[in-house]
This record gives C-alpha cells, structure tokens and sequence, in this order.
C-alpha cells in the first residue's frame, strides 16, 4: 500500500517531508510502546519485513525513531495524537525513516490498517 | 576491513543515545556486511548503549572491526549490578520511570545482547560494569 493510501485509509498526516518515491508500497506492521520487545521480537523478522514496514507506536521520542532506525523500519507511525519535536523529525528524516501521525489510538489504527491488507509478522 | 574507535556514553541523555550504535551500523552498511548480521549487531549495541545511559554512571563503547567480526566493549563507572543472573532473567528491571518513557526498562535487554551475541562476556562490581561482546561476519 502507498502512503498516501495509508494516510488516506488512517485519516492521518505525513510529518516528514516526502523520502520515497510515491509509489513505494508498505506491506507490514508491528504495533508496540515498549522498544525492547519490539527489539526483540523483531531480529528474527523475516527479511524485508521491517524494510517494508511501518513500526505503529505511542512513544514519541528520539529512541522510537533510534529503534525503527536499528530494525531499519521503513516508517513509524505515532498515534493518539502525539506531535513529535522538530528534533524528532529530523532524526527520522535523516535516518530516511517516514513518520506518519494519526489522531486515532493504536488499537483502532491497527485494526483500519489490518482491515486495508497490511499483515503483522504471524500472518507471516 | 579494519577499524576501531571509541565513543563517549553520558548518563540519562536519552536524547543522544543511539548515537554510537547508528555510528557503527552505518559503517559496517558501508563495509557491505551482510544485512541480517548488522541487523543482529545493531540490536545488541543498542540495548547495550542504552544499558549505559539508563543504568550507569557513564561509560564508554569500543569497537574494533577486522574482516571476520566485530567486537564491542561498553565500560561504565557503576554503579554495578549485584546479581547478573537475575540481571539476565526476562523481565527483570530497575530502570526509572523516564528510561519508561523512552520505551526502555522491560528488563529485556541483556537476554536479547546474548542472543543477539555469538560471544557474550560481561562482568561487574559497585565499580562499573564491563560488557564484552563479540559478531561474526560468516
Ligand atoms: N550497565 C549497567 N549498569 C548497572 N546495571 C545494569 C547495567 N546494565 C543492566 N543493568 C541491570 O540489569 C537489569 C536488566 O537489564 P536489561 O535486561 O537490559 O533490562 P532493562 O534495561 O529494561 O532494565 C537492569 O534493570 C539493571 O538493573
Ligand atoms: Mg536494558
């Protein structure tokens, strides 16, 4: 799915200035708060799941963007509204990484995306 | 490939930490290391760096590259652990509530390091902690 299909299908934002070409598909998803579970249950992912993936979380901080950087997540999406500092978005854009934004909590951004085709890792 | 360098970890300055393992994982990319070996990498030396600004005092991560692996050495100044098998168990954690808020403290770290690991040697005392830990490359 393209990202502007994902916005669309989230109703959410881009918040980083465009880094892949507009036909870049994402396939994947992990949805999580806590960055070392992500860390851990993702080394073994499959390769080209997180390549392909959007890494969806609540934590706005520098090391959600520091995790899906070391997984080598495509894009990270920040839900319930949370606004990332500039600094924040820097990062992410420098580490190529797209971050996208939606109002909606994770439970029910998970469920539009699941519901649109995006598989987690035991779809796999 | 040959290279060795060291950086400087602060204490709680969870806004720069990463900074040495995003360091590395961009050289060995560079170095055309295989993907899922830097990914294996950068996961063990990011739970390790973050190890060092959440828990310790502050510390230091060497690493020395050759052709054949690579090996990272994370050194801090305490103040220690007093029971590295407990340490070492799932879900065991003494982290604070604002390693919490940066998504840190699910006592998953260490385990994950040693997995992540091909060698995995660590040691400590109220002095500091020493983390010794080593990848191959085939
Ligand atoms: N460098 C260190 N200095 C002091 N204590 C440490 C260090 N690294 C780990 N620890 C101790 O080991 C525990 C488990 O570490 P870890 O598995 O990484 O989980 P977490 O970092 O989520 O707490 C920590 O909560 C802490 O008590
Ligand atoms: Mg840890």
């Amino acid at each position: 799915m393209t990202i502007n299909k994902i916005v669309e299908v989230i109703r959410g934002k881009e918040l980083t200035p465009p880094i892949k070409p507009a036909n870049f598909e994402l396939k994947y998803a992990f949805s999580g708060d806590l960055m070392s579970d992500a860390l851990m249950v993702l080394r073994e992912a499959p390769e080209g799941f997180c390549e392909a993936g959007i890494l969806i979380t609540g934590n706005v901080t520098m090391q959600s963007i520091r995790t899906a950087e070391m997984l080598d997540f495509a894009a990270i999406l920040i839900t319930r509204g949370k606004v990332p500092t500039k600094q924040v978005l820097d990062q992410a854009y420098n580490s190529g990484i797209i971050v996208l934004g939606t109002n909606d909590v994770s439970f029910t951004v998970c469920g539009k995306l699941y519901s649109a085709g995006i598989k987690g890792l035991s779809d796999l | 490939m040959q290279a060795t360098g060291k950086f400087v970890i602060e204490s709680m300055d969870l806004d720069n930490a990463g900074n040495a393992s995003s360091t590395i994982k961009k050289m060995l990319t560079e170095a055309g290391v295989s993907k899922s070996i830097i990914k294996r990498v950068s996961i063990a030396i990011y739970e390790a760096e973050i190890n060092v600004v959440i828990h310790s005092y502050g510390g230091t991560c060497t690493y020395y590259i050759d052709d054949e692996k690579i090996r990272v050495v994370f050194e801090d100044t305490g103040p220690g652990i007093e029971d590295i098998e407990q340490a070492l168990e799932p879900g065991f954690s003494t982290a604070n509530n604002q390693a919490i808020t940066y998504g840190f403290g699910a006592g998953m770290g260490l385990m994950n390091i040693k997995n992540a690991s091909d060698e995995f040697d660590i040691t400590s005392s109220h002095l500091g902690t020493t983390l010794d830990i080593k990848i191959y490359f085939n």
